[in-house]
């Protein structure tokens, strides 16, 4: 009405403005829009347990509310977020070898009060998923083939089919020039293609289409 | 440009499937791929891959509301001070 947005309806970057001006609701929003595609940008590209994920998308979230005020309203802000998730996933990368996971019945760590809860919650959940076997399958495949990227070209892969940003966001959150995020996300497509046409999947898609 | 050849196709592939080629490139492309069963099957693939990584877009959204926010509120009472 009158032209007026409603607070739900306010940019990124101006939900960000408000969080750099002491208003907390700003930092909600943008948590509640963005915090589920980054947990899942996090768990593909680190390969992490679900429990390790949420830890390291905390991490990110605690980051935004350390730097906000670093950051420039003028900048889009799910570049300069996804640039922080990116560095730490890579920082995480670092010090634990990709699928090394820690086991899912891991205890949660002291002082994370519900986690547990939480975790039930996130298994419950995953499992109550009306989800068909086939479906799983492809998740796996798709997981095992993901696993198998070098580590630039998955990011790349991930932050443009599964994220949805642009190849210039992209180039811009990973500081690569647009040419080698073009050819990265090829060499993906390629590995990825391997992968699945190793796995059978292919050919089982075709054999159900009647090829 | 060049005549159109199995290197270059799958080179443009994926800007062919986003539709950012230019008319003539997409044209070379598309008679390419019509003719190429390899390439066309390389398309055929790379499409099966989009659709499932799309698919796979869809995660658990409660998860960060529930638990991320009070670790972020409490970060950030923390950082404030008193």
């Amino acid at each position: 009405m009158f032209g007026i947005k409603k607070k739900s309806e306010l940019s990124d970057e101006e939900e960000m403005k408000r969080f750099q001006n002491g208003d907390e609701s700003g930092f909600n929003v943008l948590l509640m829009r963005h915090g589920p595609a980054v947990l899942r940008f996090i768990r593909k590209m680190t390969g992490a347990d679900a429990a390790r994920a949420e830890d390291l998308l905390q991490e990110v979230f605690v980051k935004v509310i350390e730097r906000r005020g670093h950051y420039d309203p003028g900048q889009k802000f799910t570049t300069w977020l996804y640039s922080i998730a990116r560095n730490h996933c890579i920082d995480f990368l670092r010090t634990e070898s990709f699928r090394r996971h820690g086991s899912l019945d891991a205890p949660v760590s002291a002082g994370d009060e519900g986690g547990a809860v939480v975790i039930d919650m996130i298994r419950g959940g995953e499992r109550a998923q009306d989800e068909k076997v086939y479906d799983r399958e492809v998740r796996d495949v798709l997981d095992e083939g993901l696993g198998g990227l070098k580590e630039e070209f998955r990011e790349v892969f991930l932050l443009r089919e599964v994220e949805g940003l642009s190849l210039d966001e992209i180039a811009a959150v990973t500081g690569s020039p647009l040419g080698t995020v073009k050819s990265r996300l090829r060499y993906a497509y390629r590995d990825l293609r391997r992968a699945f046409t190793e796995s059978g999947y292919f050919e089982e898609r075709r054999k159900a289409r009647g090829e | 440009m060049d005549k159109m050849n199995c290197e270059k196709c799958s080179e443009l592939l994926l800007e062919y499937m986003d539709g950012e080629l230019s008319s003539e490139e997409t044209a070379l492309v598309r008679s390419h791929i019509e003719a190429c069963p390899e390439c066309l099957r390389e398309y055929e693939d790379y499409a099966e891959i989009r659709r499932t990584a799309s698919e796979h877009a869809a995660g658990p959204r409660a998860i960060a509301r529930n638990r991320i926010r009070p670790r972020a509120r409490r970060e950030g009472e923390r950082l404030e001070g008193p």
